[in-house]
C-alpha cells in the first residue's frame, strides 16, 4: 500500500507543480468575483428610498479579450468599453439620431471644415479633466499609431481653438463627419494618463459611468461605479459583471437560477419563457443588421451572373417561411436592401413573393435542375437560413450545394477578391455601423471591403458618390430612392430577407440594459430594484 | 535513472518543436485569418497590411514559423493576436481551471471504477460482472456533452443544487463537469481495474493465501486490491490525457474557463500564436505526467528499475 | 504453429484458419453481451442497408414542413418532427450510414496506417522504430478533440475531411498497439526460418507476422469504431463536422441542443442512437477481446 500512496504523492506533486506555474500571477479574488446571492443589497439605506441590487450580471456569449479602444472592432469588446470609455458623438438608442456625446455642440462651416465643443467639467476616472489636449493627443497621436484607426489620419486634421473648441479639417469633403466621431475605436483617452501611467492601465482610464476592475481571461470582466462621474447620472449598481457563458441554453438556465441578471442573445425557443416567467423578461429590439441571400457575380461562368436567374431567385423566396425557419418568426422581412431604422429609408415595394413568376424564369433560363454552390457560416440562423431556402430552391428544381465554415473564413473568403470563383451564392449579413453613405460604399462600390457580390459597375459607384456629395436633403433623399430601388429590384447583388430581432432576456425587474441595432449594447444605467 | 531521465526531456524537445510545426501549418491551411475579422468593414487594403506587419503577420507562412520559432526556442510563446497578452500569461492564468475539472473527473472516475471493477472480477462472470461491466461500457458510450446537457436540467433546473456553469462557487460548480467527464473516464478505469483484479485474482501467491484458509474478502482486500491497483496507476497519465480532450466540450458546456475552450477559441478566430502556444502547452503537460508515471512507476517495480539502472 | 512437416501447406494452412475462427466463434458465442453486442451492428447495417432504398435524399430529406415542425412523437412521426418540420425518425434511420461510414472508414484509414507504421517499427526496431515511436508521441501528446479541431479548421467541414481527421487522429494508436502485437512475434522461430528461407522482408512482415499479431488490432479496431463515432459527434457538437442538412447524428444532436427544454426527444433519440451504436461495437470488441486473448481463456 505504501508504493501506492508514493506513486499518488508523486503524482500530486506534478499536478501541483503544473498548477504552481501562475502562481506568480496575481493570485485569484479574494472574493469570489460572479454571482453572489442575488439578496445582497445595499443595507444602509432608509426604508422610503428604493434599494437596488448593489452588483448586476450580464451574461455574454463571446469572449472579451481587451479594454483598449483602438485595438479591436468586435463589438462584444466594444460593449464593455461604451461603459468605460466615451466617444465624442454616439447614436442616441432612444431617438436614432447621431448626437453630441463628450461634444456639446457643432457646426459644419462647409462640408470641409468643422467645429466642434466638448462639454466642459467631464472628469476622467484618474480625475483629470477633459479638455481638447486629450482629443487632440487620441486622434492625432495615439491613432495613428494604431493600425485599425490609421486611416484617420488621412481624413481629416485637428486644430486646438481653445480648452473646449477645435477646429477639424477634412481633406474629402463630408456633409456626414459627425457621424466618424461615433466609431468605438475613437473613444477619448487621458492624456495625463497616458504620461504618468503604463500603457496598459493608461488605456483603461476612460469618462464613463463605469471604471475597468478586473478580467479574467474566458471567465469575467468586472467594473465599478465612476462615483465622480458627471456626464452620465452615477450608476445605483455599484458593481456590474460581464461573465462569458457561450452556450445560450446555460446562459437561460443561470438567468432562471438567479445566478445573472441579463443575458443577451438568449435562444428563440426561450422567448415564450421569458415572456410568461413573471419574474423575467424579454427586451427586444429590430436589429439593423440586414441578413440576405447574394450572389457572387466574379465568375461570369456561373449562371447567378445572369440577372433573370437573380430574379428568379428573389421571387421565389418565401420570405415569410424563411423567417419563421430561422428566428422562430422574430424577424422582419424585408423588401429593401437599405436597412429600415437607418436614414433615407423608404418603404419600397421590392419583388413580391411570386413562385410562379420564379418558376417561369427559371424554366425560361434553363436554370432547373442545375446545382447552385452556396457558401456561408456556422452562425446558427445562417445554417437555418440555407437549410430552408436550400428546401425551398429544391421544389423549383435547383440543387443548393452548401458549404459551411466559421464566420471569419466567411468574411477573409467573401472579401478576397479572386478566390471566390467557386462561391455562386452566400448567405451573409450586414450591419452597418454609420450612416447610408457607409452602408452602400463598402459593400457596393468597386473594390470595397464588404463588396461581397464583387460588383464593379461604375454608374452605382457614381450614383453613391453623388448621393454622398450631394448638401441638399431633399434632392439627397431622392438620390437614395433612386439607388435603392436600382439595386434592390434591378441589380440584385443580393435579395435581402429579413432584418431580426435583437433580444436580451433580463430578471423583471431589470432597468437600463439597452439593445443597440448595431449591436453595441448599452448597459451604461443598469440598474435592478429590490422589492422588499 | 538520472541519465534516463534527463534523455527522456531531451527527446521531449523535437517532439514539441514537431507538434509547433503541425499545428502551426495546419493553422495557416485553414481558411479565413485573423486579420480579416479584426479589420473594420471600411479597412484599406494599405491598412490590412500595416495590421498584417503590425501583428508579426506579414511574410510567408515559413518566415512567420521561423519567427516563431525562434521565439519557442527562446522559451517564448509569444503574443496572442486576438488578446494582445503574453501567451503564457493568458494560458497559465487558465491552467489551474482545467486541473481542476481534470482531477475532479478522475476522482469521480476513481470513484465510481474501483467498486465497480473489484465487484466486476470477485463475481466474474455472473450477472453482477455483467451489470457493471455494461453500466462501465454506456459510460463510454455516451456522448459527454449530451449527458452533460442532461445533468444541467435534472440538478441546476429543477432542483437547484448546483450552479449551471462557471466556476465561481469553488467545489459546488466542480461537481456537475466533474461527474460528465468522469463519468466518461471511469468506463476504461473500471475495465483495467476488472481486468488487472482478474489476472492478480488467479496469481499462485493468492491460491497460497486461500490454500492456507484466508477468507475470501480479506484475500482480496490485503493481498490482490493492492496488487491490482498498479497497473491503474499507470494508465491515470493516458486518463489524464482523455480528461484534458474531454474537457474542451465539458468546457463548453459549463463555461468553464479553462484552457480547453480557450484553444478552441484561439482557432475559431484563427490566432496562431495562442492557438500553437495553447497545443505545445498542452502537449508538453502530457509528456511530462507520462514520465512521472514511468518514473513512479520504476520505484514501485523493481524490475523496471534495474533495467533503467543499465 | 511451429510445427513444420510434409503437407501441403496451404491445405494445413486452411484447416488452421478455419479451426482458428471456429474456436474464436465459440468463445465469442459464450459472452451474451458480446452477442448483443453482434446483433446491434448486423440490425444497424441491415437498417442502413435498407434506408437507401426507402428514403430518397432530395425528398425525404432536404424537404421543410415549418407547419408540421416540432410535433412531439406520434403514431405518424415516430421520433416526432424537428423544427424544419422533418421527420426524425427517417432522418436518423437515413443518418444511421453517415455515423457508421465515419467510424468505420475513419478506422479504415488509421488502421491502414497505423499498422503499416506498428508493422516496420516493430519488425525493423533501431532507428526507425525510434522516429516512429516519436512521431507516434507528437500525435498521442495532443488531445484528440483539439487535433480533430485544428484538422477540422484547416481543410473546411464536409464528411470526408471528417473521416480522415478522425483516421489521422487515431493512427498513431493504431501503430502502437500493432508494434506492441509485432514485438513478441519477431523473434518467434518461425520468423527466423523464413528469413533462412530467403522470403523478402514485406512477405515476411505481411504473410508471417501480421497474422500473427492481428488479435489485438481486431479489437482495437472494433472499438475505434466506437471512439470515433464519438469523435465525429464531438466535432460537429463543436460545431466543425458535416454539412447541412445532412442527418448525421453528432449534427443532429447539436442542432437540437438549444431546443433541449422543450423538445428533448430531438436530442434524446440522436443521442440514444449515437450510444447504441457506439455501446455495440464496445460490447463486441469486449467479446472479441476475450475471445482472442488466450490467457483469459478457460
Amino acid at each position: 500500500m505504501k508504493k501506492i500512496l508514493a506513486l499518488l504523492l508523486a503524482l500530486a506533486m506534478v499536478f501541483s507543480l503544473a498548477a504552481c506555474t501562475s502562481s506568480n500571477e496575481p493570485a485569484q479574488p479574494a472574493e469570489p468575483a460572479g454571482p453572489t446571492e442575488p439578496a445582497g443589497t445595499e443595507p444602509a439605506q432608509t426604508a422610503s428610498e428604493p434599494r437596488y441590487k448593489e452588483e448586476i450580471v450580464i451574461a455574454m456569449a463571446d469572449e472579451f479579450t481587451t479594454i483598449d479602444p483602438m485595438e479591436t472592432s468586435a463589438e462584444t469588446n466594444q460593449i464593455v468599453q461604451d461603459c468605460t470609455h466615451d466617444l465624442l458623438t454616439d447614436t442616441n438608442l432612444d431617438t436614432m439620431q447621431n448626437e453630441g456625446e463628450l461634444v456639446d455642440h457643432w457646426e459644419m462651416i462647409d462640408p470641409s471644415h468643422w467645429t466642434f465643443t466638448l462639454k466642459s467639467g467631464v472628469k476622467f476616472h484618474d480625475g483629470t479633466t477633459l479638455d481638447t489636449e486629450d482629443v487632440y493627443f487620441t486622434l492625432m497621436e495615439r491613432a495613428p499609431q494604431h493600425s485599425i484607426t490609421a486611416k484617420y489620419a488621412s481624413m481629416f486634421t485637428i486644430e486646438i481653438v481653445d480648452d473646449l473648441t477645435f477646429n477639424v479639417e477634412l481633406f474629402q469633403p463630408d456633409v456626414d463627419f459627425n457621424y466618424v466621431f461615433a466609431a468605438n475605436t475613437l473613444a477619448i483617452l487621458s492624456k495625463e494618463a497616458f504620461e504618468t501611467m503604463p500603457e496598459e492601465e493608461a488605456v483603461k482610464i476612460g469618462t464613463g459611468p463605469w471604471m475597468f476592475e478586473d478580467f479574467v481571461s474566458g471567465d469575467y470582466v468586472s467594473l465599478v461605479r465612476f462615483e465622480d462621474c458627471t456626464l452620465y447620472p452615477v450608476p445605483n449598481t455599484k458593481r456590474l459583471v460581464f461573465k462569458m457563458i457561450p452556450e445560450a441554453s446555460a446562459r437561460m438556465i443561470a438567468l432562471e437560477n438567479g445566478e445573472v441578471d441579463v443575458i443577451m442573445t438568449p435562444n428563440a425557443t426561450d422567448y415564450n419563457r421569458l415572456i410568461e416567467d413573471p419574474n423575467l423578461q424579454l427586451i427586444t429590439e429590430t436589429g439593423r443588421g440586414q441578413h440576405m441571400v447574394g450572389f457572387n457575380l466574379e465568375n461570369p461562368d456561373s449562371i447567378v451572373t445572369n440577372q433573370k436567374f437573380r430574379l428568379a431567385v428573389a421571387k421565389g423566396i418565401d420570405k415569410e417561411e424563411m423567417v419563421l425557419a430561422a428566428w422562430d418568426g422574430y424577424a422582419i422581412p424585408s423588401t429593401n436592401i437599405h436597412c429600415r431604422d437607418m436614414g433615407y429609408y423608404h418603404d419600397i415595394e421590392g419583388i413580391p413573393y411570386d413562385p410562379e413568376g420564379a418558376q417561369a424564369l427559371f424554366d425560361e433560363i434553363g436554370a432547373t435542375g442545375k446545382t447552385i454552390h452556396l457558401v456561408t457560416s456556422d452562425a446558427a440562423h445562417r445554417t437555418k437560413m440555407a437549410n430552408n431556402l436550400q428546401a425551398q430552391m429544391s421544389k423549383y428544381g435547383i440543387t443548393i450545394d452548401i458549404e459551411i465554415m466559421q464566420g471569419a473564413a466567411l468574411t477573409e473568403l467573401l472579401s478576397s477578391d479572386g478566390h471566390t470563383n467557386g462561391v455562386e451564392m452566400f448567405i451573409a449579413s450586414w450591419t452597418p455601423g454609420k450612416n447610408a453613405d457607409y452602408m452602400y460604399r463598402n459593400t457596393m462600390t468597386t473594390g470595397a471591403g464588404r463588396n461581397y457580390a464583387s460588383l464593379e459597375v461604375p454608374e452605382i459607384d457614381a450614383m453613391i458618390d453623388a448621393a454622398a456629395g450631394e448638401v441638399d436633403p431633399a434632392k439627397r433623399d431622392q438620390l437614395y430612392l433612386d439607388l435603392q430601388n436600382y439595386l434592390t429590384c434591378e441589380v440584385i447583388p443580393w435579395v435581402p430577407i429579413a432584418q431580426a430581432t435583437l433580444t436580451f432576456g433580463a430578471a423583471a425587474d431589470v432597468t437600463g440594459a439597452k439593445i443597440h441595432p448595431a449591436l453595441v449594447h448599452q448597459f451604461k444605467e443598469v440598474e435592478r430594484l429590490v422589492s422588499d | 535513472m538520472g541519465r534516463y531521465v534527463i534523455k527522456r526531456l531531451l527527446m521531449m524537445i523535437p517532439v514539441l518543436i514537431c507538434v509547433s510545426f503541425v499545428v502551426y501549418f495546419l493553422m495557416d491551411l485553414a481558411p479565413g485569418d485573423i486579420i480579416a475579422s479584426m479589420a473594420p468593414p471600411d479597412a484599406t487594403p494599405e491598412q490590412i497590411e500595416l495590421m498584417r506587419e503590425e501583428l508579426g503577420m506579414n511574410g510567408t507562412v515559413f518566415h512567420r514559423y521561423f519567427r516563431y520559432l525562434k521565439g519557442l526556442l527562446r522559451l517564448d510563446l509569444g503574443q496572442s493576436l486576438s488578446q494582445k497578452r503574453p501567451v503564457a500569461d493568458i494560458f497559465f492564468e487558465r491552467l489551474p481551471r482545467t486541473m481542476e475539472l481534470a482531477f475532479g473527473s478522475i476522482f469521480v472516475a476513481l470513484l465510481i471504477a474501483i467498486p465497480l471493477g473489484i465487484a466486476a472480477a470477485t463475481h466474474h462472470r455472473t450477472w453482477l460482472d455483467g451489470v457493471s461491466m455494461t453500466t462501465s461500457m454506456i459510460g463510454v458510450s455516451m456522448p459527454n456533452f449530451w449527458f452533460g446537457l442532461l445533468l444541467i436540467i435534472a440538478f441546476s433546473l429543477h432542483h437547484k443544487w448546483f450552479p449551471s456553469y462557471g466556476a465561481d462557487l469553488g467545489l459546488k460548480s466542480l461537481v456537475l463537469p466533474a461527474i460528465t467527464l468522469g463519468t466518461e473516464q471511469a468506463g476504461t478505469l473500471t475495465r483495467i481495474t476488472r481486468s488487472s483484479m482478474l489476472e492478480v485474482i488467479r496469481q499462485d501467491y493468492l491460491r497460497t493465501a486461500r490454500a492456507k484458509g484466508v477468507s475470501e474478502k480479506m484475500v482480496i482486500r490485503k493481498h490482490a486490491l493492492k496488487n491490482a491497483l498498479i497497473p491503474i496507476l499507470t494508465v491515470l497519465g493516458s486518463t489524464l490525457g482523455n480528461a484534458f480532450g474531454g474537457a474542451v466540450t465539458t468546457e463548453a458546456i459549463f463555461a468553464w474557463p479553462g484552457v480547453g475552450r480557450l484553444t478552441v477559441m484561439a482557432v475559431n478566430s484563427r490566432d496562431p500564436n495562442l492557438a500553437c502556444g495553447c497545443i505545445i502547452m498542452f502537449s508538453l503537460l502530457l509528456n511530462v505526467t507520462l514520465l512521472v508515471v514511468d518514473i513512479a512507476y520504476a520505484y514501485v517495480d523493481p524490475r523496471i528499475k534495474a533495467h533503467y539502472a543499465k | 504453429m511451429e510445427e513444420k512437416r510434409t503437407y501441403d501447406i496451404a491445405e494445413l494452412k486452411k484447416y488452421k484458419k478455419r479451426s482458428m475462427l471456429s474456436e474464436v466463434w465459440r468463445n465469442y458465442k459464450k459472452s451474451p453481451s458480446a452477442m448483443v453486442g453482434l446483433v446491434i451492428v448486423i440490425l444497424l447495417i441491415v437498417i442502413t442497408v435498407a434506408a437507401q432504398f426507402m428514403y430518397v435524399f432530395n425528398e425525404d430529406i432536404v424537404y421543410n414542413d415549418l407547419k408540421n415542425r416540432l410535433l412531439s412523437p406520434s403514431a405518424e412521426h415516430w421520433f416526432g418532427t424537428d423544427q424544419y418540420g422533418r421527420d426524425v425518425f427517417v432522418r436518423i434511420i437515413y443518418g444511421a450510414k453517415y455515423s457508421l461510414s465515419v467510424g468505420i472508414v475513419s478506422v479504415m484509414i488509421a488502421c491502414g496506417l497505423g499498422m503499416c507504421l506498428g508493422l516496420v517499427a516493430g519488425y525493423y526496431g533501431g532507428i526507425v522504430e525510434n522516429i516512429i515511436l516519436r512521431f507516434c508521441e507528437i500525435f498521442i501528446g495532443i488531445p484528440t478533440i483539439l487535433m480533430g479541431v485544428a484538422l477540422m479548421s484547416a481543410f473546411g467541414q464536409g464528411l470526408g475531411v471528417l473521416m480522415l481527421a478522425i483516421g489521422l487522429v487515431y493512427t498513431p494508436l493504431f501503430a502502437r498497439t500493432t508494434r506492441a502485437a509485432v514485438l513478441p512475434v519477431r523473434d518467434a522461430e518461425y520468423i527466423e526460418a523464413a528469413k533462412i528461407a530467403g522470403c523478402s522482408d514485406l512477405e515476411i512482415m505481411f504473410k508471417h507476422v501480421l497474422p500473427n499479431s492481428l488479435s489485438p488490432i481486431i479489437v482495437q479496431a472494433t472499438m475505434g469504431v466506437a471512439s470515433g463515432i464519438l469523435t465525429a459527434s464531438s466535432l460537429s457538437f463543436l460545431g466543425l463536422g458535416v454539412p447541412i442538412p445532412t442527418p448525421e447524428w453528432g449534427a443532429m444532436l447539436s442542432e437540437g441542443r438549444e431546443l433541449i427544454r422543450d423538445y428533448s426527444y430531438l436530442t434524446l433519440f440522436p443521442g440514444l442512437a449515437i450510444m447504441t451504436t457506439v455501446l455495440s461495437f464496445n460490447l463486441m470488441g469486449d467479446g472479441l477481446r476475450d475471445a482472442l486473448d488466450p490467457k483469459l481463456k478457460q
